[in-house]
């Protein structure tokens, strides 16, 4: 049958001889001993269990530290500054927020419902070539656009500030997700919505968004751990510890007094709680996880 | 069957409803505008920005290699070494690594263990770079210092790329943590790709008597390209840019060294260590000329890779259905 068919390489359209023919050639399977083939595979099997094995253990190390010196450091974090530092973050999440949320949704709505034309095609491209440029870039852009409106610079950058180049970094993972649930959509809940005499409107407000919506909030979500955790934007525009958590991490990293420095272990211990509680709840919502219970 | 969709409240004002689907329809195309001009901005901004040090120096100013401010002296050459070197170094563990876990996680992890290998990977994955650099200064760059490279610079010194002395933090380290920050990505990426793979093709490659192995290898991996090649493509655009954890442990030197112990810079770390209140007008201009080539390569490199993945799939699904979807390739969160 055709859809057994064939991989880019393979042989052709016949699958079962002409396959056993190309494994065959392709691997000189035939021309070996069953065992010197076991072994290749037990070596192979080796290999990968060790790479694992030390990945695992390499990961395992970044976890045990942040939890580790992150409670010893915990003892070092004064309360006020950190939820100074937390609330700054909120702030500027909410500001990102804020900016990105509509242009992020709306240009998702339109990816996934409107034909094919130019502007779909430059907004995709767009929103995929936001998604690759590097979040210093972005404290370089509003960089730019604030030293040219302030001739004088220095200071503390403002909310506003920071939050619009959070928002950057937010704007093409919102899109995708809302592009990717709205599509996800069955096509015969559109119809019975537009049988029943719905409008495009309607049945786009009605029906495709509240379908959609956990999708949505799960990517919203992922968003929001990325500009929680997303320090190199504030760090260029010259934001203090105060302003979020990200930074304020950085900021006692760099110390050179051992107290500072096991303070920070603390915040980014606060700081991977925060991502990963967002991480959590992003996959509670996870339309996906429902499929696999 | 009250109100099903809430339609009949509104069947009366059919021209509001009117209104406001079209409403809709422009505040989204509106949004996808904007999209398309905020690229736009950034290319204009930087480039604006970047216009005094490109008319004064030209070019060519990129291709030196003396960077001292303060003389007006702006080459380039070791920050572009510094990215090309830490984020190939980092891809060559990171690839390999990926791939071999991604294998391990799909044919040979016995059940029970496929589940939290991959979560820990898939929770590493969500951790901030801020922290990774954090662990990279406080148990990377001791390691570094202390354990892995007085054997090697001490026996093979008099090897450019391995001189000393080594103080823990340099491009070495860089890589080390560029690496780990990218592996789950990869691992993540290429389980998906490998795992998409439809069964009927592994059960065919089995039922003729391939090892798991040999079936992998000619058969699951050939199919798998496409996906492969962009799981390698996000991590290095991800590596070329990577900021924060790399700041904190290449030592931040902008002299040009061969020695992988040596502190080093990244354009990455150039532009978030000078670009600030005190630096001068040339100054900022040469550091938003280097960010343009950052943003340029950036871009250039993943656009390149979603057009590859783009025109393989077209052809791949003439003859399968299934396959990598798009929207997994595009983005690992």
């Amino acid at each position: 049958m055709s859809r057994a068919g064939a991989p880019p390489t393979g042989a052709g359209s016949p699958p079962a001889p002409s396959r056993g023919a190309a494994l065959g050639r392709t691997a000189g399977a035939t021309d070996r001993s069953l065992g010197a083939r076991r072994r290749e595979m037990s070596l192979v099997r080796g290999i990968s269990t060790l790479a694992t094995v030390v990945t695992v253990l390499a990961l395992a190390s970044v976890l045990v530290s942040v939890v580790g010196y992150g409670l010893r450091g915990l003892s070092h974090v004064v309360g006020a500054e950190l939820s100074r530092a937390v609330a700054g973050t909120a702030r500027l999440v909410v500001v990102a927020c804020a900016l990105a949320l509509p242009l992020g949704l709306l240009a998702g709505i339109h990816l996934a419902e409107a034909r094919a034309g130019r502007l779909v095609a430059a907004a995709r491209v767009a929103a995929d070539a936001l998604a690759a440029v590097p979040s210093v870039v972005f404290g370089v852009l509003v960089y730019g656009v604030v030293w040219r409106t302030r001739t004088g610079h220095g200071g503390d950058p403002s909310t506003l500030t920071c939050g619009a180049a959070l928002a950057l970094v937010m704007v093409p993972t919102v899109a995708r997700a809302t592009e990717i649930a709205i599509r996800g959509v069955p096509e015969r809940l559109r119809e019975a919505a537009l049988a029943l005499g719905a409008t495009r409107f309607h049945v786009i407000v009605r029906v495709v968004m509240p379908s959609a919506a956990r999708g949505i909030a799960t990517g919203v979500l992922l968003a929001i751990a990325r500009a929680t955790g997303e320090a190199a934007p504030l760090v260029l525009l010259g934001s203090d510890a105060s302003s979020a958590l990200s930074v304020s991490v950085y900021r006692a990293a760099l110390s050179p007094l051992p107290a500072l420095q096991s303070q920070a272990w603390g915040l980014a211990l606060v700081l991977v709680a925060l991502v990963l509680a967002l991480h959590v709840a992003a996959w509670l919502l996870s339309p996906r996880r429902e499929e696999h219970e | 069957m009250t109100r099903p969709l809430g339609l009949e409240r509104r069947v009366a004002g059919a021209g509001v409803v009117a209104t406001l689907g079209a409403g809709l329809r422009g505040l989204a195309q509106a949004a996808c505008v904007t999209l398309v001009l905020v690229v736009l901005a950034l290319f204009v901004v930087l480039a604006a920005r970047a216009r005094p040090s490109i008319a004064a120096h030209g070019i060519a100013a990129l291709a030196s290699t003396e960077w001292d401010p303060a003389r007006e002296r702006f080459g380039a050459v070791p920050f572009l070494v510094g990215t090309l070197l830490s984020s190939l170094l980092a891809l060559t563990i990171a690839v390999p690594g990926g791939f071999l876990v991604a294998l391990y996680v799909t044919e040979f992890a016995p059940r029970r263990l496929r589940g939290p290998v991959a979560s820990l990977v898939e929770v590493l994955a969500a951790v901030p770079g801020i922290v990774y650099g954090l662990w990279g200064m406080c148990v990377l760059v001791p390691f570094v210092r202390d354990v892995l490279a007085p054997p090697i610079t001490t026996r093979l010194g008099g090897v450019p790329i391995f001189a000393g002395p080594a103080t823990g933090f340099g491009l070495l380290s860089a890589a080390l943590v560029l690496a780990l920050m990218a592996l789950p990505t990869v691992a993540a990426v290429m389980r998906d790709v490998i795992s998409s793979v439809p069964p009927q093709l592994r059960e065919a490659g089995l039922a003729l008597g391939g090892t798991r192995w040999e079936v992998m290898r000619h058969v699951v991996l050939p199919h798998a390209r496409a996906g492969l090649f962009a799981a390698v493509m996000l991590g290095f655009g991800r590596a070329l840019g990577e900021t924060m954890a790399v700041a904190m442990v290449i030592g931040r030197s902008p002299a040009l060294t061969a020695s992988l112990f040596a502190p080093s810079h990244t354009t990455a770390t150039l532009i978030l260590a000078e670009l600030d209140g005190n630096a001068s007008p040339q100054h900022v201009a040469a550091i938003s000329e280097l960010a343009l080539v950052l943003l340029v390569v950036t871009v250039a490199f993943n656009l390149g890779a979603h057009g590859v993945v783009r025109r393989t799939l077209r052809r791949k699904t003439a003859g399968l259905s299934t396959g990598p979807s798009e929207g997994e390739l595009g983005e690992a969160p």
